[in-house]
């Protein structure tokens, strides 16, 4: 019995905790556990990934490393789906399981692959709902025990409790995150996951195909990055009231991106790029901006 | 040469040289301070960089700036911007390129290159007298690499290499080091705080700085949202607390004569700084540190006390 979990998602949005949660779960569960995050610059909203390996008597862990063949993956962040650098979907075994964190059917967000199951939930409403925050970790690592079917609750919060506890969340703050866990954890319903292929040292490496204006650089090329779209880490909208605006500019220039310009009808945001931190929301003298949530405004 | 004068925060409004795009945090203050600095510098720029979170605004390809950029190792941009000032010089005295085509040299590094790994090419291009920029962004940490504590973290403040424990409850041990005193001492044509929440105050240094010819220096509160344990949105109010506290003072030395900028009237309790930021949540809860809190505001008092005998003398003191 073999379980490859990979975990992707976005700097910040507690990958890396999820995937401690899920080894820690296993290993209070009784079985041999693996867990590990890519190592890299630790930024919020740059996509990270981390690896949980769970194994049992018949076959201790057998390898180290990356998994380039898991059978369950964790997309903690859907506009991750489609990313060609990312490919999130790299290696996922057939019949395996594939869980979307999406406030959308996953049926309309994705239909790339019809031999695997797709399993989704909206965890930020969820978090948002329970903790008050959008903290994905909990929710994530609840989702991965929940799929791998190996897991019983108790052994979760457990899991949930030593991990979070290590990271210095205490008191309330952890019962909410419980209470996450266990919505979480009831919400979705395991299956049975194929046995993954064990890895064989590959010679030729597949690279995904990339638009050419991204791959032939052009070093006379200044302010190329906007190009490369940064509006997908946005988890909030900010939406400008124009008739509340008095034109002042103070948005323009405590924005961190440099995407609101002035026209003449007044402040524009460029949402291709807008990281939504909301910087314009909070410092705004009249209070003309208000931010709604990315799904509700797709 | 053209050149703009700002006076009203709408002039700052016109052409920005630093595009969107950027693959740094949500809510970095770090930027904010890079490119507002830009635009008062006007387009004619070079920067140099040191290793750091601004290192990865630009990963070749893609770069989000519309002027140069060279990187350097991590001790070594001061001693970069000395090469590439030399060779502008040279060129310009051999009449290879116009004098309209010379560049502004600038250095741009984080906390942890300028006051700790990089302190000593500084002190050698400010003695040097190298004619040149020096744009410390400070987050009072090494953000990049996971938010470890360097030379400029403060007293109480939790990092990943200082965790608050039952040992050693309070977090950093150790105090934040005066990078603006240790350029001082130098005696350099200009030495300067600012703080992004601050644009016209930023934009006056930076104006006044130019007539100097020699080492003009800089140092920029940044608040960091994943390090501070912040909310993306709060970056701009924490610059704002953080001067209004009196914890990050506004001031500027011309060949070591400090005069403080801003001076506020009556200092906010550093308490509602501290408790916003979740690397000071351990002084707050589950126990309140009061003799903590207590003394972080008593340094800051300290050091107000001198300025206001200093600069506005006893009666106008705002302390109680």
């Amino acid at each position: 019995m073999l379980i490859y979990t990979r975990f992707h998602g976005r700097g910040g949005q507690g990958v890396k905790t999820a995937s401690r949660i899920l080894g820690n779960a296993a290993h209070f569960e009784g079985y041999y556990t693996q867990d590990f995050p890519i190592y890299g610059a630790e930024r919020r909203g740059a996509p990270v990934v981390a690896f949980t390996r769970i194994s049992d008597e018949s076959l201790p862990v057998p390898e180290r490393g990356y998994i380039f063949n898991p059978n369950l993956i964790i997309l903690a962040d859907e506009s991750l789906l489609n990313d060609p650098i990312v490919n999130p979907l790299a290696g996922l075994q057939r019949n395996g399981t594939l869980f979307i964190n999406t406030g959308k059917p996953v049926d309309k967000i994705f239909t790339g692959r019809d031999d695997v199951r797709i399993v989704g939930e909206d965890l930020i409403g969820l978090s948002l709902k329970y903790v008050g925050k959008t903290i994905l970790s909990t929710g994530l690592g609840a989702v991965a025990a929940k799929l791998t079917g190996l897991i019983r609750w108790v052994s979760l919060e457990e899991g949930v409790k030593e991990e979070l506890l290590e990271i210095g969340i205490r008191g309330e703050m952890l019962e909410k995150n419980i209470l996450l866990a266990k919505a979480c954890f009831e919400r979705i319903y395991p299956a049975s996951l194929p046995m993954p292929k064990l890895a064989e040292p590959k010679k030729i490496v597949k690279i995904n195909w990339m638009p050419p204006n991204l791959t032939i650089p052009e070093i006379r090329n200044v302010g190329n990055t906007r190009v490369r779209k940064t509006g997908n880490w946005r988890i909030f909208k900010p939406i400008l009231n124009l008739e509340k605006c008095t034109k002042c500019g103070i948005c323009i220039i405590y924005c961190p991106e440099g995407v609101i310009t002035m026209t003449s009808s007044g402040p524009e945001i460029d949402y291709e790029n807008c990281k939504g931190c909301l910087i314009c929301f909070n410092e705004c003298p009249v209070k003309a901006f208000n931010y709604i949530r990315e799904v509700e405004a797709a | 040469m053209s050149r703009t004068w700002f006076s009203t925060l709408k002039d700052l409004l016109g052409e920005d040289y630093v595009e969107p795009g950027t693959p740094l945090c949500a809510g970095c203050g770090a930027i904010i301070a890079l490119r507002l600095f830009h635009k008062a510098l006007g387009g004619r720029v070079v920067w140099v960089n040191a290793a750091g979170c601004i290192t990865l605004l630009i990963v070749y390809p893609f770069t989000p700036l519309k002027s140069s950029w060279m990187y350097t190792a991590m001790a070594s941009a001061p001693a970069g911007a000395q090469g590439i000032r030399d060779a502008l010089d040279i060129l310009i005295e051999k009449e290879r390129i116009p004098v309209e085509e010379d560049l502004k040299v600038v250095v741009v590094t984080g906390d942890g290159a300028a006051s700790d790994i990089g302190l000593q090419s500084t002190s050698g291009a400010i003695h040097r007298g190298l004619d040149f920029y020096y744009l410390c962004y400070d987050n009072e940490a090494f953000g990049n690499t996971g938010f470890q504590y360097s030379a400029a973290t403060p007293y109480g403040s939790r990092t990943a290499t200082s965790p608050p424990t039952p040992l050693i409850p309070e977090g950093y041990r150790g105090r934040k080091k005066d990078l603006f005193e240790i350029w001082r001492a130098h005696k350099p044509p200009y030495v300067a705080t600012v703080s992004p929440s601050h644009p016209m105050d930023m934009i006056r240094k930076i104006e006044k700085a130019e007539k100097y010819k020699g080492p003009k220096l800089f140092i920029s509160i940044s608040p960091c949202p994943p390090g501070w344990i912040i909310e993306t949105m709060d970056t701009v109010k924490l610059a704002k607390l953080a001067v209004e506290t009196g914890i990050w003072p506004l001031k500027e030395a011309v060949y070591g004569e400090v005069h403080h900028t801003y001076i506020p009237r009556r200092l906010k309790p550093v308490e509602e700084y501290l408790k916003i930021q979740g690397r000071f949540k351990h002084l707050f809860y589950p126990v309140r540190r009061d003799d903590v809190i207590a003394k972080i505001q008593r340094e800051i008092e300290e050091y107000w006390r001198i300025v206001y005998d200093k600069e506005l003398g006893k009666e106008d003191s705002g302390l109680t």
